[in-house]
């Protein structure tokens, strides 16, 4: 701690000096009186006094560097306690010198001397915190001139101690120019009084106090210096010490400018309380912004700070929500009954509340006012809150006098409102931006939710290769496709697409897994198992939501297969045999669309033999429907020919070529229906 | 989707223009239940300007289907295009619903 350590030093030192000082004073006197030969005491006394008054205003200065700045009451308070604490030592020396006025002793150089030295000790501590004290005043919220200033005034003031080798004769009119520095940028520093302004009215009228009795502290050492000086014999005195009388008139000077600006400021203290009052409000309202606290946090700061600024009778505050309803409901010295009353009165007055701001003036004089005549209330300030065109709520504030509101307070309330506006709309768009996110997170777990209906892997047989591409729309789609493996020798192939798409999609295309894995069991028929399916569907899916299906039962063995159609995409066939592409027609209805009558007049089976290389395609309708720029579609045609041509290819291969091409054609990957399709290839 | 009704003698005709898709099927639905409302048993759905019909609005005539023939109301769609009756050919309606190439032909099979 080497700012300690230094501080300690400057004590010890300075009272060594002022020990050393006492000694040769005294001894100075002892030798003068005795006839004593002994030269060396003028430098030497000079000498020491210089570096007492040093050491002491160093202390001071390291001491009071470490204070904060922001606190003057209590720096004043240190004056004022060192001051008090030296004169009372100083009136006790004072009433001594009383008590033994008349005695032999008073006539004792030596007591006197040393009791002066005592004084002179008292009035350098006094002196050097008051002057330290108000460099920290003058340098509050300083300006570089002033700071500047600040340190040649300091340094002169430390270079007046060297005026106590030379004798000086105050009387000489030169005296004072060589000193003219020194008062003028003294005079300049004191009117350095900004920290005034910081101080509210109680803290005013108690810096008055404290500087009134610094200065009369100041005095009462200036009337005992000169005192002294007039009346005793000194080998030290201060009324001609250069340096003490500067420190004395700096101080003095500050304490009458601050004293003058203190009064000055009194009247006007407390408006500025009032602005600054204002400005921690909207501190207030922005940190609750910021601090994430609640929007219901916001009315109670916007009600309460509104209330307190203009000194309003009553408030009260009705919040509404997104969508216009009620939702939040402050009032502040008023009861709901006459709020209710009141708004009667303006409503008949055709004041709407919601609508933009108005300033009633007194309301005693609208119409139909005798309904509150029982009520205090008269002038009346509504402020609707807005953000952007949105009406949030309207605030209310009620004076009892007449024309209570002036345009400050109005001006004041309205910048209140729209901070607390913009404040409910951050909350607002915050929490909303929240739950949207919770969506998401839904959305994806619905998501994964449906990836795993899916048949995990497609099987691996080597008589058939089977690619499969499925690709929603939206996060979760309705299309739907399935395998079921009986033996190696005999398989299920099954795809589906339910009306509609997103999510109530999504849930009937759950149910449709369970259809399938259920009936697919029973190793029925084709159209049989539609039959059923169609039944099970029709309890299952709601008034408007269908659901179509092509099933494919292959015998590997046989190598035929069967299939039945209902309402779905008819699958796309190409034979390698004949190098032919089709489309395998047949009559079927879709699932759900008749549920109270005989579905299977509506269903056909379609038995087939197929040969190995051939291919086929189930398809759901977004594939063909899918549109272009030009709003053409993809169509069954394009999907045919890409078929034709890449017959040879295999599974994998033609499910990336469909793919490949169907976005170059749409032009973007952006889908407005949900695509899937399974590719099949007899080996 | 625009949607006209219009009364021509005892017919109601509702004639559908552009695109019938998941959001604009609720149109149709309401003004094919005002048509019920109003007590017409002859509906013809002038499908002209009817450019693309998604599965939602398709579920929007299969939803009437077994309500109409209950209840002895015709429904009768005429002039549809060769894209959007194949799309009622492969769900399998054109078995359901009454689908004519012109409104007096649609006229002459209700009566």
């Amino acid at each position: 701690m080497p700012i300690k350590t230094s501080n300690k030093i400057f004590v010890v030192l300075a009272a060594l000096s002022w020990i050393s000082l006492l000694a040769l004073n005294l001894y100075t006197i002892y030798a003068s009186s005795n006839n004593i030969p002994f030269y060396i005491s003028d430098p030497l006394i000079n000498l020491l006094l210089s570096l007492f008054f040093c050491f002491v205003f160093l202390y001071f200065k390291i001491e009071l560097a470490k204070k904060r700045s922001s606190n003057f009451i209590e720096l004043l308070w240190q004056v004022f306690i060192i001051g008090s604490s030296t004169i009372l030592v100083s009136l006790f020396i004072k009433f001594f010198l009383f008590l033994i006025d008349q005695s032999e002793l008073a006539e004792n150089i030596i007591l006197v001397n040393f009791l002066y030295h005592l004084n002179i000790g008292l009035i350098t501590i006094f002196l050097g915190n008051a002057f330290y004290v108000w460099k920290k005043m003058i340098l509050y919220q300083k300006s570089r001139l002033t700071n500047i200033s600040w340190y040649i005034f300091e340094y002169l003031v430390y270079a007046s101690i060297l005026l106590n080798f030379f004798y000086f004769d105050i009387t000489d009119w030169r005296f004072y120019i060589y000193t003219s520095p020194l008062t003028i940028l003294g005079l300049m520093l004191s009117f350095n009084v900004k920290w005034v302004a910081f101080l509210n009215y109680k803290q005013k009228w108690q810096s008055i106090l404290l500087i009134v009795l610094v200065i009369l502290i100041s005095s009462t050492f200036l009337q005992e210096i000169i005192e002294r000086h007039i009346t005793s014999s000194l080998i030290i005195d201060l009324a001609d010490n250069i340096f003490i009388i500067a420190v004395f008139a700096f101080i003095l000077l500050n304490c009458f400018t601050s004293l003058l600006v203190l009064l000055f400021h009194l009247p006007t203290s407390s408006v500025f309380e009032q602005k600054f009052g204002e400005v921690m409000i909207f501190q207030k309202l922005n940190q609750s912004i910021q601090m994430g606290e609640k929007e219901e946090e916001v009315y109670e700061i916007l009600i309460e700070s509104s209330v307190n600024t203009v000194m309003a009778d009553a408030a009260w505050l009705e919040i509404v929500n997104e969508k216009g309803n009620f939702k939040a409901f402050i009032n502040k010295n008023i009861n709901e009954i006459d709020i209710f009353e009141i708004k009667k009165v303006l409503r008949k007055n055709s004041i709407n509340i919601n609508n933009e701001p108005h300033y009633i003036k007194n309301i005693k004089n609208y119409n139909y006012s005798e309904r509150i005549k029982d009520l205090s209330f008269k002038s009346i300030l509504i402020v609707p809150l807005f953000s952007n065109d949105q009406l949030l709520g309207t605030m209310v504030l009620l004076k009892n006098l007449n024309d209570g509101f002036d345009k400050e307070m109005v001006d004041i309330i309205f910048t209140f409102v729209s901070q607390a506006s913009l404040a409910i709309k951050n909350f607002r768009l915050i929490s909303e931006a929240i739950e949207n996110e919770r969506y998401k997170e839904e959305l994806k777990i619905a998501k994964e939710v449906q990836r795993s209906l899916f048949p995990e892997s497609l099987i691996f047989n080597i008589h058939v290769e089977m690619s499969a591409f499925s690709k929603a729309a939206d996060e979760v789609g309705g299309d739907y496709y399935d395998v079921y493996e009986y033996s190696n020798e005999k398989l299920a192939v099954v795809i589906g697409d339910v009306s509609g798409n997103g999510t109530s999609a999504a849930f009937n295309m759950a149910q449709m897994k369970g259809v399938f894995q259920s009936l697919i069991q029973l190793d029925i028929p084709s159209d049989q198992f539609m039959n059923y399916a169609n039944k099970a569907l029709s309890r299952c899916l709601e008034k408007r939501s269908f659901i179509t299906l092509s099933l494919f039962l292959v015998d590997i063995a046989k190598k035929t297969f069967q299939f039945a159609r209902a309402g779905h995409c008819p699958p796309l066939y190409f034979n390698n045999a004949t190098k032919e592409t089709y489309y395998l027609q047949s009559k079927g209805l879709g699932l759900g669309i008749i549920r109270n009558k005989d579905y299977s007049k509506h269903i056909e089976k379609i038995d087939c033999s197929y040969s190995s290389g051939d291919v086929m395609i189930l398809f759901t309708d977004g594939i063909v429907e899918a549109c272009n720029e030009s709003n053409e579609e993809f169509g069954f045609e394009r999907l045919k020919n890409l078929l034709f041509l890449n017959s040879h290819l295999n599974t994998k291969q033609i499910s990336d070529k469909i793919v490949e091409d169907l976005y170059a054609f749409t032009g973007t990957k952006n889908l407005n229906d949900d695509y899937t399709f399974l590719v099949i290839k007899f080996i | 989707m625009k949607l006209t009704s219009d009364k021509d003698s005892n017919y109601y005709v509702i004639s559908i223009e552009g695109d019938v898709d998941a959001s604009s099927c609720i149109m149709l639905d309401k003004a094919i239940a005002e048509a019920v409302s109003k007590g017409e048993n002859k509906i013809l759905i002038d499908c002209t300007h009817l450019n693309y019909i998604s599965s939602a609005g398709l579920g929007v005539f299969m939803s009437y289907i077994q309500d109409f023939e209950s209840n002895n109301i015709s429904l009768v769609l005429f002039n549809l295009s060769a894209k959007v009756k194949n799309v009622f050919q492969i769900l399998g309606l054109d078995e359901l619903i009454k689908i004519v190439s012109s409104k007096e032909e649609a006229k002459a099979l209700i009566g």
